[in-house]
């Protein structure tokens, strides 16, 4: 089969079954080419793997209260209208308060912004820092 | 505007709302001016982690002020559409289209790699899909009792192989991965599949027929003709999937 390679629209980089053989780029590739396939795992090992770190469960599906909690994966647990949410015991953790208490700041204009960024992820392959300053 | 509020009431509402987005003092009843800042910063915090826990790679990707811009431009423009906050984060994918075309065009793989990000969360997330359960069946013979909570992605960089700070446009190309949730685990699993085994999943995805049936399929689009060999790797590729719940 000749290789070819199909220019999509953004929007369809995606698709879900393409039924067409013809659709498959193939080439000249040996018989180990094509009948290989590899595991790459559950998304946390994915991520791990490719961001060449061990930090497992980088990405959670319930929103949680805005906290930045490092190297914590349950994320069914602590969810915003749970727990502490709206509640104004001071001392306490909030939601959408971060534990390293760098605060969002707000320029005399009130349109800049102040916030921590601390992904949960080694961040070998980029230098880190702890917090940085959103200006518009 | 909703029917079940006194007209001042949503206004108000929709004050702080708009202050907690723009940072701009609103005319609001009753607040007090040095406490009202919490609410934008607690509102943005929950946006911003979202995102960030949602789009690993992508943030990965970005220089740490682009990532930064992006979260408070999507937070401060965008009007979100979807009242649960999980869902929030897909709405970037498509500000990121259409709003940020110098991010675009920079990383030409930043939307493909926000798309395959949030497949996991999708599939995470998504209903339970109806499986029956299979009888015993014969790999060759038999239709295959495919996971039905699975789809063959089709991609133009390798953002499930390579890190994406690493991929260039040389890596641009053909590469099919395929996604699926596991039905005890409830994670989601991906695949790295070559053509021909993504042809075959897509296909059986998309209708129940048998390898033997396909046969003349793959010999006339893919060039295989020795029966054999492709039982046998067919078999392995079967073993693969039933291990790993992809197939009952």
């Amino acid at each position: 089969m000749e290789n070819k390679t199909k220019k999509r629209s953004v929007g369809a980089m995606i698709t879900g079954t393409i039924l067409s053989g013809a659709l498959f780029t193939v080439g000249s590739v040996n018989a180990a080419e094509m009948f290989s396939y590899d595991d790459l795992g559950n998304g946390a090992q994915l991520r791990s793997e490719l961001l060449d770190n061990s930090v497992e469960g980088v990405k959670s599906f319930e929103a949680k209260c805005g906290e930045e909690k490092a190297a914590d994966s349950k994320s069914a647990e602590h969810k915003c209208g749970e727990g502490k949410c709206g509640e104004g015991k001071s001392g306490e953790h909030k939601c959408g308060e971060d534990h390293n208490h760098k605060s969002m700041e707000k320029s005399s204009s009130g349109a800049k912004m102040k916030a921590t960024m601390t992904p949960e992820k080694s961040g070998a392959q980029k230098s880190s820092s702890s917090s940085q300053s959103i200006k518009k | 505007m909703s029917t079940h509020l006194k007209p001042e009431t949503y206004e108000q509402q929709s004050r702080l709302a708009a202050y907690c987005r723009n940072g701009e003092q609103p005319a609001l009843d009753g607040i007090t001016p040095n406490r009202i800042g919490h609410y934008r910063r607690l509102v943005f915090n929950v946006v911003k982690d979202a995102l960030t826990r949602s789009y690993p790679l992508a943030v990965n990707l970005l220089e740490e002020e682009e990532w930064a811009i992006l979260c408070n431009d999507f937070f401060e423009f965008h009007p979100c559409q979807d009242p649960q906050v999980w869902k929030m984060p897909e709405e970037l994918i498509s500000f990121v289209q259409q709003e940020r075309a110098h991010l675009c065009e920079k990383y030409p793989h930043l939307l493909e790699l926000l798309r395959f990000e949030w497949k996991e969360v999708e599939y995470y997330m998504m209903p339970d899909r109806d499986w029956p359960i299979a009888s015993k069946t014969n790999e060759w013979q038999d239709a295959w009792s495919l996971n039905p909570e699975s789809e063959v992605l089709s991609l133009e960089y390798p953002v499930h192989l390579k890190n994406a700070r690493q991929i260039s446009e040389e890596d641009h190309g053909s590469y099919y991965c395929l996604v699926f949730r596991h039905e005890q685990t409830g994670k989601v699993h991906f695949m790295n599949l070559s053509p021909f085994f993504a042809w075959l999943i897509a296909t059986m995805l998309e209708t129940p027929v048998s390898p033997k049936s396909l046969l003349p399929v793959i010999e006339a689009q893919f060039g295989i003709s020795d029966e054999p060999m492709l039982r046998e790797q067919i078999s392995k590729f079967h073993q693969k999937l039933v291990s790993d719940r992809m197939i009952r």
